[in-house]
């Protein structure tokens, strides 16, 4: 790293007196001063492939380069964090860790904890991952499954993202308050849609070819969606955990069935 | 921080002569006081030169790290240095970035070498020969371009102790050459030499193809960096597939059964199932791949990197060609030297480079099905030559072409389908 005016004074140091009188002098110290230039230059440029050090106008070239694409609403800080670990995350595309630690840094410098859960091709076992708010991946198999999503189990392949988000990303309209769906899968009107375009578009873009993200689920309750727990009716209908009866938010009998403290920002329903 | 294009732009000679007086001049030098070609203004103009000279350097070593789009090789075009492409092809910053960083070796430049078989005649003469001692030649009847060719070191051919072979009357033996000229058009095929150095009675030719290839583009190089990241990840990620249908594990050009390159230009890999299932459609500059080709890519992506997890339902299979008949007509204002059939050929052009780029299932897919708009059909067709306007594009009806998902719009254009008008101004 180099620091302005080094080279500048190095020259007025080293020179004998007649070389630094009021006109050599000045005229050796404009030369070094150039070259103190020249190298600061040089730093700046090789701080071009630096994600961490670069200056923003770089981020796209980098994105393009490690192909890692940006997303409309995403902070620099998640940029370039991302980009820094352009390798790790292009390791793990296609798996439900890499999905996970694909979004995480959007939230950044907030790390929410987020899970992706799905069930297996007999509906015997749900598989919870999770990304802790420290970074951490964990993974637990619950048996006998707690997420049945529709009772249609041979779809095996679908699975379902939940983020424990800050109010501030995603304060979205909810189903039910007389705003409409948009083009059937996210929410639509609201300034937030950006993000939760964003938060969608970051799973789907890296995920496997094979599998369909079914749904994604902004959790504001932090004891939701516990990996552990068996599903729980609330006395108005609703389950706390899938039973075969989130296909629908609201069943033929006009009854909610999804736990009301959970904002859904992507819903393929039964696809 | 400077911006990325003020960092890759070196500074020019007469920005470094402003900033070295402005430094001197606030310095308290009476700098604007010198005499002319004295030498006060003399060492003044050999500082800015070589502040220029440094600054230059600076910037193309900026270059050369900051992205693969500005980095070069020595050989390469370079928009900032007109000198680059004249000098000799090897490796330079771009190589270095693109192994450094994408663990991706661009393929250079190979001599065409291989067996000869030399046969002695029944002359009775013995024949001792040594490396570099045999010259062949070979016409290429499409370029005209002689080749010639040496034979070359040895050890398991030269055995003798003085480092030559013996060759008896009514004998042959295989000898190894290389063509003097680096580069495909140093290729021969089967049986295209012949012996130039004058031995009475003696023949050689080669059994076989030889083979020497050019440097691999710079821009064929950076695309190859960019994808490299897909074959990482074992987890079937779209970009896996896409990338091993064309290119093996380790980037290099995927060949198939018969040993040739796999022609496979697009692919387009099914987003979304519910139930495990992988879609995949592959397409070559001419439409639908070879058989040989399909079963290349779908071995490798099975093979190679386990893209496909088990339990996944995995299809390759060729596009289907979606014929896009294309014409209109377009004006162009009078000017010496036009002739339509010359405007009409560059249109055609312009568009079939385009038809080669369009994705499998067109533009702005939804579940692998879209469009190709009219709009741009225009657009692609003024610039296939310079001062046309007024481009329409008649034959499709509506705004744009459907494409079906798995389908590959294959241009359908003749000269016949456009009309040129060329106004004279009044």
């Amino acid at each position: 790293m180099t620091t302005i005016g080094y080279v500048q004074q190095f020259v007025a140091s080293v020179g004998p007196y007649f070389l630094r009188n009021r006109y050599i002098g000045a005229f050796l110290e404009a030369v070094a001063t150039n070259y103190d230039l020249a190298l600061q230059t040089l730093d700046f440029g090789l701080r071009l492939s630096q994600p961490l050090r670069c200056d923003s106008s770089a981020l796209p070239v980098l994105s393009r380069d490690r192909g890692l694409p940006f997303y409309p609403g995403e902070s620099d800080l998640s940029r370039r964090r991302r980009l820094t670990q352009w390798k790790q995350l292009a390791r793990q595309w296609g798996t439900h860790p890499g999905e996970l630690n694909n979004s995480q840094p959007y939230f950044l410098p907030y790390r929410p904890l987020m899970r992706i859960v799905h069930q297996d091709g007999l509906g015997a076992s749900a598989t919870w991952h999770t990304l802790d708010t420290n970074g951490q991946y964990t993974w637990h198999q619950q048996i006998p499954s707690n997420w049945n999503w529709d009772g249609i189990a041979s779809k095996w392949s679908r699975f379902w993202v939940i983020a424990y988000a800050p109010v501030e990303f995603c304060s979205l309209v909810r189903y039910g308050d007389g705003t409409r769906y948009g083009d059937g899968h996210h929410y639509a009107g609201a300034r937030e849609s950006v993000t939760a375009n964003d938060l969608v578009s970051m799973i789907k873009g890296k995920k496997s070819a094979h599998s369909r993200l079914s749904g994604y689920i902004i959790a504001t309750d932090p004891a939701s969606f516990d990996p552990t727990a068996t599903a729980v009716t609330d006395p108005s209908g609703w389950t706390s955990l899938p039973t075969g009866n989130w296909g629908q938010p609201i069943n033929s009998s006009g009854t909610r069935t999804r736990l009301p403290s959970a904002l859904w920002i992507y819903d393929t329903r039964t696809l | 921080m400077p911006s990325f294009l003020d960092l890759i732009t070196p500074d020019t000679e007469s920005t470094w002569r402003t900033r070295i007086q402005a430094f001197a001049v606030a310095a308290g030098l009476k700098i604007t006081n010198w005499i002319e070609i004295g030498v006060g203004n003399q060492i003044l103009e050999m500082t800015i030169a070589t502040a220029d000279v440094v600054g230059n350097l600076i910037a193309k070593a900026i270059r050369g790290y900051a992205s693969l789009d500005t980095s070069v090789d020595p050989g390469d075009i370079d928009p900032y240095d007109t000198d680059n492409a004249a000098r000799t092809a090897g490796p330079g910053y771009l190589s270095s970035l693109g192994q450094n960083i994408y663990g991706t070796t661009r393929t250079e430049a190979t001599f065409a070498n291989g067996p000869i078989i030399f046969s002695n005649g029944s002359n009775g003469v013995t024949r001792n020969l040594s490396p570099g001692g045999l010259v062949f030649s070979y016409v290429n009847p499409i370029t005209g371009l002689n080749v010639t060719y040496h034979t070359i070191e040895s050890a398991s051919t030269y055995t003798n102790a003085d480092g030559t072979v013996t060759v008896a009357p009514g004998t042959s033996v295989s000898l190894p050459v290389q063509c003097d000229i680096i580069g495909s058009a140093g290729t021969v095929p089967a049986n295209g030499l012949s012996l130039v150095t004058t031995l009475l009675g003696c023949s050689g030719t080669n059994p076989d193809a030889l083979i020497g290839s050019d440097r691999q583009s710079a821009n064929s190089y950076r695309s190859q960096c960019r994808t490299a990241n897909a074959r990482l990840s074992l987890g079937g990620p779209s970009a896996a597939y896409e990338q091993l249908a064309k290119a093996n594990i380790d980037g290099t050009p995927l060949l198939n059964a018969l040993g040739v390159q796999v022609g496979i230009t697009r692919v387009y890999v099914s987003e979304d199932s519910s139930t495990g299932i992988v879609d995949a459609y592959y397409a070559s500059d001419s439409g639908a791949p070879s058989s040989d080709d399909i079963s290349a890519a779908n071995n490798n992506i099975r093979a190679q990197a386990f893209a496909v997890p088990d339990a996944i339902t995995f299809t390759g299979q060729a596009a289907i060609a979606l014929s896009v008949h294309v014409g209109g007509s377009a004006e162009i204002e009078y000017r010496a030297g036009l002739d339509s059939p010359t405007i009409i050929t560059g249109i055609i052009e312009s568009l079939a480079a385009a038809f080669k780029e369009f994705p499998i299932g067109g533009l702005d897919r939804v579940d692998g099905a879209g469009s190709i708009y009219k709009t741009d059909l225009q657009a692609i067709a003024r610039d296939g030559y310079a001062g046309l306007y007024k481009v329409q594009v008649t034959t499709i009806v509506g705004d744009s072409v459907s494409v079906a998902r798995g389908n590959v719009a294959m241009l359908n254009s003749s000269p016949s389908d456009w009309t040129i008008n060329i106004v004279t101004p009044s």
